[in-house]
């Protein structure tokens, strides 16, 4: 089976999105940057409370780094973020609640392509979106000379931007491979990354639960660090990793699966080859004829 | 050489696709024993044994939630049998599951299409999972035949024309067999004639069509032979022909004179329901030559032969099975 075309049709599903989000992710970089010169004045006045410090890292907001890490780097991934969860919880219970999954699985093609041709697609999406935006990041920086910061230090927060949308991505396509429906998989992708979110911000704030900065991605995604030591790598690895594992998981779960069956649980019967009647006078199965 | 030994290669203007391991001499399209699937406490399937010969129409028959799509789903793979094993073309439905999808073209109860895509990128997206062209395939001459538009979306299409373009994905790149839950369900009587014709011409090919109904008249029309369910179990596997010889059928026959003496129609298999001046309806089961013969020996005048549709068949087949 030519795997081309399933790739092709998951990007052009996202076609949408992709170009709305890579157009917003391309002006909101360069104007953020382009708005530098007003606001590191203003920042340079200002004593900004500790929570900065705690969500940032401590930076200097008046300097390029600590700017964009709190005025891009702050959000931007947040939405790219919530594109993942939308289009990875979408891509297997979609198809199973829109009925078109049978017609998918009808086909000469095993599952575990299915899923890793969808997963290709929707990585290559994200992506997009973020090669897009890091040309805003540098088209903004072509524009404003004040903004001293190198290319490198950008592209490097970009992809702690891509690892951290893959992640989530990956989280979101297991839970669209192991729910019956997309709702319930959004739901609990969602409620993942809330409690992760605010793990992280606890971590910052709250002594005793440093040790959940390392615990969660966002932790792992530490951008003022990425922008001023270069790439973590380390947490990099991990997030990537992590990604990794739970596109694995969800072709392991996806394989075992039922399609269209009503109820928990859904995995699919052990085949035993063996007649009811057999079974009832207790003997021998059949297995592997 | 077995249907699933085919080369590609050109077969009644249809590229052949297949390629595939080699597969015994002829193994029966559709083979199933024993198969049985439970879904918690219920029984769906249960402990169906059939066997579907190449190049033959058969119907599969009974009321909603008798288990026809729990079958298809589990030859397809989709779900697994609780026991029981199902074959297509000689391969494991669920060892060798990918073999018997490259054989089987599917054609779901309830289609649902991609409505982003036109009729004719949905086929083009589906050929290229199969690894071949729309042309290659024969989908545009189905479509034309089926009178598909197909350069709309698919979004906009009535539930006939998505079930015209389904047919299509099914028929199309000429699979072994044809798995078809309900195909004519949304269609027009127009195209109903032309996907019978469409059928049989793929039977004829020696294509093995395979396709479930409630619909007994359809069934009655192109099937050569019918498996009924009931509440998961099979209850009747044989020829559409047969079935109605065996079955009762009732002769009503009226004399130029009085009936004959009662006791001229004493024959096994031959009750008399209602006798008249000059009228008796007699209940015949199996052959009607005795009571041909013994009529011949009186002057009839008019003579009707009332034979059951398969639909009065099926609902006495139903009664039996609930009385016993």
């Amino acid at each position: 089976m030519s795997g081309d075309g399933l790739v092709r049709k998951t990007l052009r599903d996202q076609r949408g999105m992709t170009i709305g989000m890579s157009i917003a992710g391309f002006l909101v970089a360069m104007l953020i940057i382009a708005l530098y010169p007003q606001f590191a004045d203003q920042f340079a006045e200002i004593e900004l409370p500790d929570i900065y410090d705690a969500l940032f890292g401590e930076v200097a907001f008046a300097e390029p780094a600590g700017f964009i890490a709190a005025e891009y780097f702050g959000w931007f991934p947040l939405l790219v973020i919530a594109i993942a969860v939308i289009a990875g919880t979408a891509s297997i219970a979609s198809e199973e609640g829109n009925g078109t999954l049978e017609l998918l699985l009808a086909e000469p093609v095993t599952r575990r392509a299915l899923i890793l041709r969808k997963t290709v697609g929707l990585a290559a999406s994200i992506a997009i979106i973020c090669a897009v935006s890091y040309a805003g990041l540098v088209a903004g920086r072509l524009m404003i000379a004040d903004f001293d910061l190198g290319y490198l230090p950008l592209f490097e927060a970009t992809v702690v931007m891509l690892l951290i949308s893959w992640f989530f991505l990956g989280l979101s396509i297991l839970g669209s491979a192991l729910f019956p429906g997309r709702m319930s998989a959004a739901i609990t992708v969602t409620a993942l990354i809330v409690i992760a979110y605010f793990s992280n911000i606890a971590a910052s704030l709250v002594d005793g639960l440093s040790f959940l900065e390392h615990a969660q991605p966002f932790g792992w995604a530490d951008y003022p660090a990425t922008i001023l030591d270069g790439l973590q790598v380390l947490e990099s690895a991990l997030l990537l990793g992590f990604a990794l594992a739970f596109v694995a998981a969800a072709v392991w779960s996806f394989e075992r699966r039922e399609i269209g069956a009503v109820g928990w649980p859904r995995l699919r019967p052990r085949v035993t080859r063996e007649a009811p009647h057999a079974a009832a006078k207790g003997e021998g199965a059949r297995a592997g004829e | 050489m077995a249907r699933g030994e085919r080369d590609a290669g050109e077969c009644g203007g249809q590229r052949v696709i297949s390629e595939s391991p080699k597969v015994t001499d002829m193994p029966p399209a559709i083979e199933t024993h024993a198969l049985t699937r439970d879904f918690g406490k219920l029984r769906a399937l249960d402990n169906l044994d059939m066997t579907v010969e190449q190049g033959e129409i058969f119907g599969f028959l009974g009321p909603n939630g008798a288990g026809k799509s729990t079958a298809i789903r589990l030859m397809l793979d989709f779900i697994r049998p609780t026991y029981g094993y199902a074959r297509v073309m000689g391969f494991d439905c669920q060892a060798d599951s990918m073999e018997v999808r490259r054989r089987v073209g599917y054609l779901p109860g309830d289609i649902r299409v991609y409505p982003a895509l036109t009729g004719r990128e949905t086929i083009a997206f589906f050929c290229e999972m199969r690894g071949y062209s729309a042309a290659e395939s024969g989908a545009l001459e189905l479509a034309e035949r089926l009178q598909l538009r197909l350069d709309v979306k698919s979004g906009t299409y009535s539930k006939g024309n998505r079930q015209k373009l389904g047919i299509v994905l099914a028929l199309m790149g000429s699979p072994d067999v044809l798995m078809l839950d309900e195909p004519s369900s949304g269609l027009d009587p127009l195209i109903q004639h032309e996907l019978w014709t469409l059928l049989r011409e793929q039977a004829a090919r020696g294509v093995t069509v395979f396709f479930s109904s409630h619909v007994m008249s359809e069934v009655e029309m192109v099937c050569e032979r019918v498996a009924i369910l009931r509440q998961g179990k099979l209850v009747a596997l044989e020829g559409v022909a047969e079935m109605k010889t065996r079955a009762v059928r009732h002769l009503i026959a009226r004399f130029a004179d009085e009936v004959p003496p009662d006791g001229t129609f004493t024959f096994d298999g031959v009750r008399e329901l209602r006798r008249e001046r000059d009228l008796v309806e007699l209940e015949v089961q199996g052959e009607v030559d005795p009571v041909l013969k013994a009529l011949s020996q009186h002057r009839v005048v008019d003579l009707v032969s009332e034979q059951p549709s398969l639909e009065e068949l099926l609902m006495r087949f139903y009664e039996r099975e609930r009385s016993s």
